[in-house]
């Protein structure tokens, strides 16, 4: 009966091992596959931030320009003055422009709190040499009314992959995009 | 030794192990490239092909490793490209500034070879990178005749990669670049008049006897059809400035051998193709010269050949603005790990077309997804 089970282990362990082996390696690669999605998006935000930080740094006091920039859709763009009551902890004494993984395409489905706990958890920041940065986004909303009036967001989500943003650099930063027009029920939150 | 039941044979571990080695070899491959050791040029074309080898529903997650080129045409040697502020690794051109047909001469070249390298790099349309795990792909032959209409709002997603974005430095255009209502530059409008790039790719090639028509074309083009001819002159009918162009590769895929059906088999007729293929094409606005000279309509090709929604989009953009820029395109069945399927090829058509790089709702409206890096 010893001997049995002596040959049995020497038999089996060899192959448990193998399928252990293989099961691991098959989850790392699985692992990998969707790290690099992950990553993919990550490093689209992180250029993203990156290139609009370049532009703003190549900009001379009193200029403004218009620039295409390939976006991160699915992502948020919004800024944070020193002044700010409430910034994420990365953007603390400085002006400061984040992409925060939230999709606030629809203008209507996040609010300033909502960006900054994302923000807080999953933004890219940069600090600018300027206390005050804005991002205006501005929507052109229809009210049931038929009214129809220009409201102004402080966050833009990207639901395409180029944008047009123009930068007005000053005594502060103004990041301005248009949206596309909305139909609101009633009134509109401000972000 | 006898094979007791559930035993690995010999076969079946040096087939497992075997598994396991090209599992490691492509997880290598695909994540362990080290840049330093390879140009730009080629970890694209490296990562191109491993999408091309990889199975449709886990293309998505291999990286296209391949980065725009940006070239700024300036007139000066401290001059830089307003377009590309911020930004690094952007390669400048000289422009000459006294001999308005060199400096024709030199963006024709540009603009020449950035279309083929994009062209050369992503396979010449002919291999499958995308996938079609998030598109809709049902073929729809009973709808073939149907207007494209017909087809809006199916779950189509053409894919871009954006090549090369080629700018020119404002200071060259525009009297004061601050003002741009001032005025342009009186040597920039007798340069850029002499610019004819449809005579450039008819006329020269990327090294060797064949020209880009013909490189493009399938070596079957040596020079332009009348009919073509008769069609486009060399003005911009939208006129304005454009200060900077994307070259943008875009593939579009459809699923199922088309070829079967009665409708492909009148179209290619009507278009003079024969075979298993509609081949290079070269576009202009929306017409397509193809491989046997003949000058159609591009609705016609994408409806025949794609048959899915989506189309609509790339129609609209190649009508649109610059009705004369000219791209290279390929229509058939594309190379993918499913093709050796005949009936689960994998069918599409792929273009490398320039964009004003500024007409951002256009670049959207056809490029749902753009990939590569900035």
């Amino acid at each position: 009966m010893i001997k049995g089970k002596r040959g049995w282990i020497r038999e089996e362990v060899p192959r448990i091992i193998l399928a252990v082996l293989v099961v691991s390696i098959i989850i790392y690669g699985a692992y990998l596959l969707y790290s690099s999605y992950g990553n993919q998006e990550n490093q689209k935000a992180k250029t993203f931030i990156d290139s609009l930080e370049g532009k703003i740094n190549a900009l001379e006091d009193g200029e403004s320009n218009e620039f295409t920039f390939r976006t991160a859709k699915g992502w948020t763009l919004t800024s944070y003055s020193k002044q700010d009551a409430k910034v994420p902890d990365k953007c603390f004494g400085k002006g400061c422009i984040c992409i925060c993984n939230i999709d606030c395409s629809d203008v209507k489905s996040c609010n300033v709190d909502s960006v900054l706990s994302s923000c807080q958890d999953t933004g890219y920041c940069r600090k600018i040499n300027v206390e005050n940065v804005k991002v205006n986004n501005i929507v052109l909303e229809t009210s049931l009314g038929g009214d129809s009036f220009y409201q102004n967001y402080s966050y833009k989500g990207f639901s395409v992959e180029l944008e047009r943003i123009s930068i007005s650099k000053g005594d502060k930063i103004i990041i301005t995009s248009n949206d596309e027009s909305i139909s609101v029920g009633s009134g509109a939150g401000s972000g | 030794m006898e094979n007791k039941r559930g035993e690995l044979t010999s076969q079946q571990v040096i087939l497992l192990v075997l598994v396991i080695a090209s599992f490691l070899i492509a997880l290598f491959f695909f994540y362990n490239i080290v840049s330093d050791d390879y140009s730009e040029d080629e970890l694209c074309k490296l990562s191109v092909l491993g999408r091309a080898s990889t199975s449709s529903s886990i293309k998505g997650n291999i990286p296209l490793k391949c980065t725009t080129e940006k070239i700024c045409l300036t007139s000066e040697s401290g001059g830089e490209c307003e377009q590309f502020a911020g930004e690094e690794k952007f390669m400048k051109v000289e422009l000459p500034k006294n001999n308005p047909q060199e400096v024709a001469d030199i963006i024709e070249k540009v603009y020449a070879e950035s279309l083929y390298s994009c062209w050369k790099a992503m396979g010449e349309g002919r291999l499958d990178l995308f996938g079609t795990s998030e598109i809709y792909t049902s073929f729809l032959p009973g709808a073939l005749s149907s207007t494209l209409d017909f087809f809006k709002g199916k779950d189509v997603q053409p894919t871009c990669v954006i090549c090369n974005r080629i700018a020119i430095d404002e200071d060259f255009i525009y009297e004061d670049k601050k003002n741009k209502g001032s005025g342009l530059k009186g040597y920039f409008v007798q340069s850029s008049t002499k610019v004819d790039i449809h005579d450039y790719i008819e006329k020269n090639g990327p090294g060797g006897s064949l020209s880009y028509l013909q490189v493009f074309t399938d070596k079957q083009i040596t020079k332009y059809p009348q009919e073509f001819l008769d069609k486009f002159g060399k003005e911009n009918p939208n006129g304005g400035v454009i200060d900077e162009v994307g070259i943008i590769f875009i593939q579009i895929i459809n699923k199922g051998d088309p070829f079967k059906t009665k409708e492909w088999g009148e179209s290619l007729s009507a278009v003079g193709a024969n075979g298993a293929l509609i081949g290079g094409l070269i576009v202009v606005g929306a017409f397509v010269v193809n491989p046997v000279g003949s000058v159609i309509g591009l609705v016609g090709i994408l409806k025949t050949a794609v048959a899915v929604g989506g189309t609509t989009a790339i129609i609209s953009a190649f009508k649109d603005s610059q009705q004369n820029a000219i791209s290279a395109g390929y229509c058939g069945q594309l190379n993918s790990p499913k093709a050796k399927q005949v009936d689960e090829g994998v069918y599409g058509c792929s273009f490398v077309r320039p964009f004003d790089y500024d007409n951002i709702n256009e670049i959207n409206q056809v490029c749902k997804n753009l990939e590569g890096n900035p």
